[in-house]
């Protein structure tokens, strides 16, 4: 008859010590238990409490690494090119009114949450520059190091259409027809016009 | 912050199908050497003689995951990168029902299936020619069956999202759980495994 014992008789005398008292299972256990509840303290997403290198945002700046300008931009829309993002960072009735072909209306207090992700190429406006250069502070320090300003903003992209009234049309502004990048558009200054509405400030 | 490497730009798209196929090459030897070839071994996690597959699959899940997250916070990878696929409650229930079911019929899953067919088990090849038939049939009727396939669409939902926790704290209690489930698996181990002598 076959006698069936459990796996685990032992042939070892009572209270002899079995096995090694740290052996690899255990020891892995407790790094994984160790691990485990330092996690408690950790965060691996990136919070909106962010720190900013001020030399390495400065380096960028003085190599211009930190901007396309409207001609690059008009030619990367010529071309059909889906690599990029363009973020429009006005008011939805400013957006409504006319913006870049491409463009993505994102005010700038959404933008953190709006799902960018960090490997794209992401291209920011508004109308002069400024919330588009507070926005790409904080894209950098929250990661984005693809992020780039549009060179004198909206107001600049306008000038390069050469549109004799300055306006733009309704649904979308055309692109500046493309130039050699060695040849920056000319940006002449602003004329009012009488009856024209008065030009924002740009931010 | 460089990772995922291949949504960086490390690699293109070629040199990721050459990354894909070494780390497929890894998975099944290391696969092959937990014994997981072996129906008789895979099937002895369902009678609780043999919980391999329970204790080398949580083992991966946590080092994955401890790793997963401590690179995030070290800020080398970026977690919103990862690739998810949606959670689809309704019908991943089915399916996860129906591969059980597979599972200890048959013995093998599909991933140890191809392992036990590299190392010519003919069963592992009848499985093999039963997932692929059954592949086919899916395709054939999903028409019928694409309302249900797309019903209890969560989206990417995580544990943290799900119990409205930290993500640490889930880290941490996932490895609790691991570890009670290591010592639960070995007492259950010893309760229902017998040897005869």
């Amino acid at each position: 008859m076959a006698r069936h014992a459990t796996r685990n008789d032992s042939s070892a005398p009572p209270g002899a010590t079995t096995g090694k008292r740290w052996s690899v299972p255990r020891v892995l256990a407790v790094l994984a238990l160790g691990l485990g509840t330092l996690a408690v303290a950790g965060r691996p997403e990136r919070g909106h409490v962010v720190k900013l290198d001020a030399r390495e945002l400065a380096e960028i700046v003085g190599r211009e690494a930190d901007h396309v300008t409207p001609v690059e931009l008009s030619a990367w829309i010529g071309e059909g090119r889906a690599d990029y993002r363009l973020i429009d960072l006005r008011s939805p009735e400013a957006y409504a009114a006319a913006h870049i072909p491409g463009a993505e209306n994102v005010p700038l207090a959404a933008l953190p949450e709006y799902g960018l992700l960090r490997n794209e190429k992401i291209v920011l406006y508004s109308d002069g520059g400024i919330h588009a250069a507070q926005a790409w502070m904080f894209l950098q320090a929250l990661g984005y190091a693809h992020a780039y300003t549009l060179l004198g903003g909206l107001d600049a992209w306008r000038a390069s259409t050469g549109s004799p009234s300055g306006q733009a049309p309704l649904d979308e502004i055309a692109p500046p027809p493309a130039r050699a990048p060695s040849s920056p558009p000319s940006i002449p200054p602003a004329v009012p016009r009488a009856g024209s509405r008065t030009k924002k400030e740009g931010c | 912050m460089m990772a995922p490497l291949y949504k960086f730009g490390a690699f293109g798209d070629e040199l990721s199908l050459v990354v894909a196929f070494v780390i497929g090459l890894a998975f099944g030897v290391f696969l092959e050497r937990a014994g997981f070839g072996s129906a008789r071994k895979l099937a002895a996690q369902f009678y609780l003689t043999d919980l391999a597959v329970f204790k080398v699959m949580f083992t991966a899940i946590v080092t994955a995951m401890l790793g997963i997250f401590y690179l995030g916070w070290m800020g080398v990878l970026d977690l919103s990168l990862i690739y998810m696929t949606n959670t689809n409650i309704w019908p991943q229930l089915v399916g996860g029902l129906v591969l059980g079911i597979g599972f200890v019929v048959g013995g093998y899953c599909p991933g140890t299936s191809v392992v036990a067919m590299a190392t010519g088990r003919i069963d592992a090849l009848v499985y093999l020619a039963g997932v692929t038939a059954g592949v086919f049939a899916f395709g054939e009727v999903f028409s019928h069956l694409e309302r249900f396939y797309e019903s209890g669409d969560l989206g990417r939902l995580t544990l943290p999202d799900a119990f409205h926790l930290p993500y640490g704290v889930v880290v941490f209690l996932v490895v609790g759980v691991a570890l009670l489930g290591f010592k639960g698996a070995e007492w259950v181990e010893r309760r229902f495994r017998r040897v005869e002598v």
